[in-house]
């Protein structure tokens, strides 16, 4: 089992809500390998931060998964009772959100945080203060805060965004997971200051070997630091393989429609190509494809059964165009619903 | 460089916040600090131009665009609109002009009451302006300005979905048929496919009826599809404007360099992120810039007795200004030529 720090096979994750039972994720399998940065990209709605609450086994209390594993190294983590899940998270799986205010609370210190957040997981009597502090102090230079030892005593609100990110990112190192979940770690920072972190993912992935579920809206941000991406529409994974071959030459019609609504420096177009209608709601969903309305590509099959994922071009695609042995491949296209690709 | 004549001009504009006297400034018998949000900016738009205004939060471009529409008062400067010097305008005068000169707020959620339909909304602006029928749009030929259907005239603003909120609000630009429009972040929140729609709409709208924009971003790549030229931001200042050619394929100023290595575009071969040339720490507290060059700080080839100096905008090319002192030994550089963006 060499291959996958973590493998999630065939997750089904569904939401409770008045009146209805939503079929939040449907059939997603991924995996990441040590060292590996996997982007997870979709618009919202998607599925892609309920699947990194899945993972962590924080869903809302309305939220349940209903099918499938999640496999971390040789544990299973869907059937993993919640108090060893618990103990889990930091040590082997750690995270950080978009928004850092929310993952630390304003009325302790930063040192009061970081060290009751490792004493938590410390084994008992083995937790020395001091040395942590010291070590926490070296990381926190590390991500580039200047004067950390210092402002170890400082409160959340003293720090800016960026800075209050590199304290989570920090507190998250200190454990010292095998894999990072990172969800929109950046959207709430200016550009310069994404890089810096973005920068700080790449090393720690150099250096420490650590694995990195990066989820974003940002394609042209996965173009830049992941290996891998997984495209996901409508709680599907429409298309997962490497970083240049997805972006290069899209295989999903949804991918390529989404790269092509992305303004570039590099490319100048008269026009950006946009998607026809909107998502549908995961209530009512299409019989057969979830992009069948809204793609330039619909045959008769598409309306009646859902694509099954497939291999292609040294990537999974979750489509029929391309598919040799379906139907689609003899039917007549249907008149365009909007602009090609 | 547009030869058309300009629209609006802003001939070293400022705009000043003052703080409020707190108890130390008492104590050590000083005044109010003063924040220079908007420092001696020159800035013009001619007929029918975008002009796209760049830089990140707290450098002053969203307070650039409000003071360029009166909503909040020129401390220096003057304001030019068709020809008028406004920079004095009174209420009444301000009234008058508000229909020619108007605003795309950044959330269209907020700047629509949730208790009026679409219809209501978009028949709001005669009301208030007082417009009398016959130059009022009827509510469908609004709604198709923007690529809406007559059915969404009878829905409340939380039917919306934040493409269509954002097309109403743009629709109640439109009604006061107004020549320049100010476009504070107009897809901020939005999905890619649906920010696509919304910047083409604005192409659409400049092309058939010969509106200015004002396009105030985060995220050069917009910039790339939407403007004729480039302004960019940083700390209250414009260190480099030109043509989006110029300033996004030829960028000199250095912190416009550093900003395009920041901001990712697609790139299927990847890029060394931990190499990118980044700039290290945060942009200063407005409160205390630095002297002279405001990027001086945190710029690779700031010199000591040199940087404290105030630059000006310079012509490097004809039509493409930066604020630079070292500019000759900058542009001759040997490593600065190589890091390439």
């Amino acid at each position: 089992m060499s291959r996958g720090l973590l493998r999630v096979e065939h997750l089904e994750v569904r939401y409770r809500t008045a009146g209805a039972d939503l079929p939040v994720l449907r059939d997603v399998s991924l995996h990441i390998d040590a060292g590996e940065i996997v982007g997870v990209v979709g618009e919202s709605g998607c599925g892609k931060s309920t699947l990194s609450s899945a993972i962590l086994r924080l869903l809302p209390p309305n939220g349940a998964i209903a099918g499938g594993a999640i496999h971390l190294g040789d544990r299973e983590l869907t059937s993993l009772p919640a108090e060893e899940m618990r103990r889990l998270r930091g040590p082997e799986i750690a995270m950080v959100f978009q928004d850092p205010l929310s993952s630390l609370n304003p009325v302790f210190t930063v040192w009061t945080q970081i060290r009751d957040a490792v004493r938590a997981h410390a084994s008992r009597g083995a937790f020395d203060a001091r040395g942590l502090r010291t070590r926490t102090a070296a990381t926190l230079t590390e991500l580039g805060i200047p004067d950390a030892e210092r402002r170890l005593d400082d409160y959340p609100h003293q720090f800016s965004g960026g800075m209050r990110q590199r304290i989570v990112i920090a507190m998250a190192l200190l454990l010292e997971p095998q894999l990072l979940i990172a969800d929109e770690p950046t959207s709430a920072l200016d550009a310069t200051m994404q890089a810096q972190i973005v920068s700080i993912l790449a090393r720690l992935r150099r250096e420490r070997d650590m694995a990195i579920m990066f989820v974003t809206h940002d394609l042209a941000l996965v173009s830049h630091l992941c290996d891998r991406v997984v495209v996901m529409y409508t709680g599907v994974v429409v298309e997962e393989g490497p970083v240049a071959r997805v972006f290069r030459d899209p295989i999903h019609p949804y991918t390529r429609a989404l790269l092509a609504s992305i303004p570039s420096r590099h490319e100048h177009v008269e026009r950006l190509a946009t998607i026809p209608g909107s998502v549908p709601s995961l209530s009512d969903l299409p019989a057969g494809c979830p992009f069948a309305d809204r793609c330039s590509a619909v045959r008769a099959t598409c309306r009646s059964s859902v694509p099954a994922v497939r291999q292609q071009d040294g990537r999974l695609v979750r489509c029929f165009a391309g598919d040799p042995s379906s139907p689609y491949a003899s039917e007549p296209p249907e008149v365009a619903v909007g602009t090609a690709p | 460089m547009n030869s058309a004549p300009d629209l609006m001009r802003a001939d070293a504009l400022s705009t000043h916040f003052a703080m409020r006297q707190g108890l130390g400034d008492r104590l050590r018998q000083r005044g109010a600090g003063l924040v220079r949000a908007v420092d001696r900016v020159d800035l013009r738009v001619a007929s029918g131009e975008i002009v796209g205004l760049v830089g990140e939060s707290g450098c002053g471009k969203t307070t650039l665009g409000r003071t360029i529409l009166g909503l909040l008062p020129a401390a220096e400067g003057t304001l030019t609109f068709d020809g008028v010097d406004i920079t004095r305008a009174g209420r009444g005068e301000w009234r008058a002009l508000r229909r020619r000169m108007q605003m795309i707020f950044q959330d269209p959620y907020a700047s629509l009451s949730p208790r009026m339909r679409v219809s209501a909304l978009l028949e709001e602006p005669y009301r208030i302006h007082d417009v009398p029928p016959a130059e009022r749009y009827a509510v469908h030929e609004l709604l198709e300005m923007v690529g809406l259907s007559s059915e969404q005239a009878e829905k409340y603003p939380h039917e919306l979905s934040g493409g269509q909120a954002r097309r109403i609000g743009i629709a109640r630009t439109l009604a006061l048929r107004p020549e320049f429009i100010v476009a504070d972040e107009p897809t901020s929140g939005l999905d890619v496919s649906a920010a696509a729609a919304i910047l083409n709409l604005i192409q659409d709208l400049r092309r058939q009826h010969g509106l200015a924009f004002l396009v105030i971003t985060h995220n050069v790549n917009t910039l790339a599809f939407l403007a004729d030229r480039v302004a960019v931001m940083y700390l209250g200042r414009v260190v480099e404007s030109g043509t989006t050619a110029d300033v996004l394929e030829r960028p000199s100023h250095p912190y416009t360099r550093s900003l395009l290595a920041a901001v990712p575009d697609i790139e299927p071969d990847g890029v060394d992120v931990e190499r990118a040339a980044l700039i290290e720490g945060e942009i200063p507290s407005p409160l205390d810039p630095p002297s002279g060059c405001r990027f001086r700080t945190r710029c690779p080839h700031a010199r000591p007795g040199i940087c404290e100096a105030s630059p000006t905008l310079a012509e490097v090319a004809p039509g493409h200004a930066i604020a630079c002192i070292r500019w000759p030994e900058v542009r001759d550089d040997e490593a600065w030529a190589q890091s390439g963006v």
